[in-house]
């Protein structure tokens, strides 16, 4: 485990909650068994140091990190399920292994480090519907509505915190090799 | 290592996820659209879960706001000036 992590640890907070975030990501995937691997997997983003800077709501952070781990499932699944709509064998693909291995963390934690940076360097406004887009859910239009604010606007707003998370890709291994 | 700024596929791959993520526009003309890009070519695939996987972990920095946990009240955006 890290020694970075300062807090008394977001595993802990993870084990003692981990009947609610398991609901948390039963609502987003079909099935018990999914909603077990994506608490499975965020448990282990979590201690593996994913986090990488203090977190001041810990529960809330951790349903953050599974809904959007159960989001990502979802994501995949549904990616998979277009290319059966092909009529293309989802075996025949190349698909990246989806289990991290060691370098890989290490990427990734540069990464989010990286990310975490660039989103500091943003307008607080900017921030703002970022955060709503991506870590809430929420949609352009709801945010547009809940800020009060034109849609143009929102859509910019995020394109802009997109193109500069976008710049972080690099430090992102290419896919598996086979 | 930095060429990535200009690289045609990687910007196709990431627009792409910004694309799905919008869930008011991305319906199944877009999806089938680019189903057909990921099925043409496995750098295509790759590149989109690179893209994929950046997003997710954009996902993973924990917010500067207080959205409260699972109830609607507004987050007060923390930094007003």
């Amino acid at each position: 485990m890290p020694p970075h992590l300062v807090e008394p640890s977001l595993g802990e907070v993870f084990i003692a909650n981990r009947p609610q975030l398991w609901r948390v990501a039963r609502k987003i995937v079909n099935t018990s068994d999914l909603a077990d691997d994506v608490v499975q997997d965020a448990y282990l983003k979590l201690v593996d140091g994913s986090c990488v800077r203090h977190a001041d709501r810990p529960i809330g952070y951790c349903c953050q990190v599974v809904r959007n781990t159960a989001l990502d499932y979802c994501r995949r699944h549904r990616v998979e399920a277009s290319y059966r709509t092909f009529d293309i064998d989802v075996e025949q693909l190349d698909m990246p292994a989806t289990s991290p291995a060691p370098d890989r963390m290490m990427c990734e934690r540069q990464a989010i480090c990286a990310i975490d940076k660039v989103l500091a360097g943003l307008a607080p406004r900017t921030r703002l519907v970022f955060e709503l887009y991506r870590l809430e859910g929420l949609t352009q239009r709801e945010i547009s509505s809940r800020l009060g604010c034109a849609l143009g606007l929102v859509n910019g707003l995020i394109a802009e915190a997109a193109t500069a998370i976008k710049s972080c890709g690099q430090l992102l291994l290419e896919s598996e090799p086979r | 290592m930095t060429q990535e700024h200009d690289d045609p596929l990687w910007n196709t791959a990431w627009n792409w996820v910004q694309r799905e993520h919008d869930r008011d526009s991305f319906d199944d003309t877009a999806r089938a659209e680019m189903t057909t890009w990921l099925v043409a070519d496995p750098s295509h695939r790759r590149a989109y879960a690179k893209a994929a996987r950046l997003w997710l972990l954009a996902g993973f920095v924990p917010p500067v706001n207080d959205f409260g946990d699972g109830d609607e009240s507004p987050g007060t955006p923390s930094a007003a000036d």
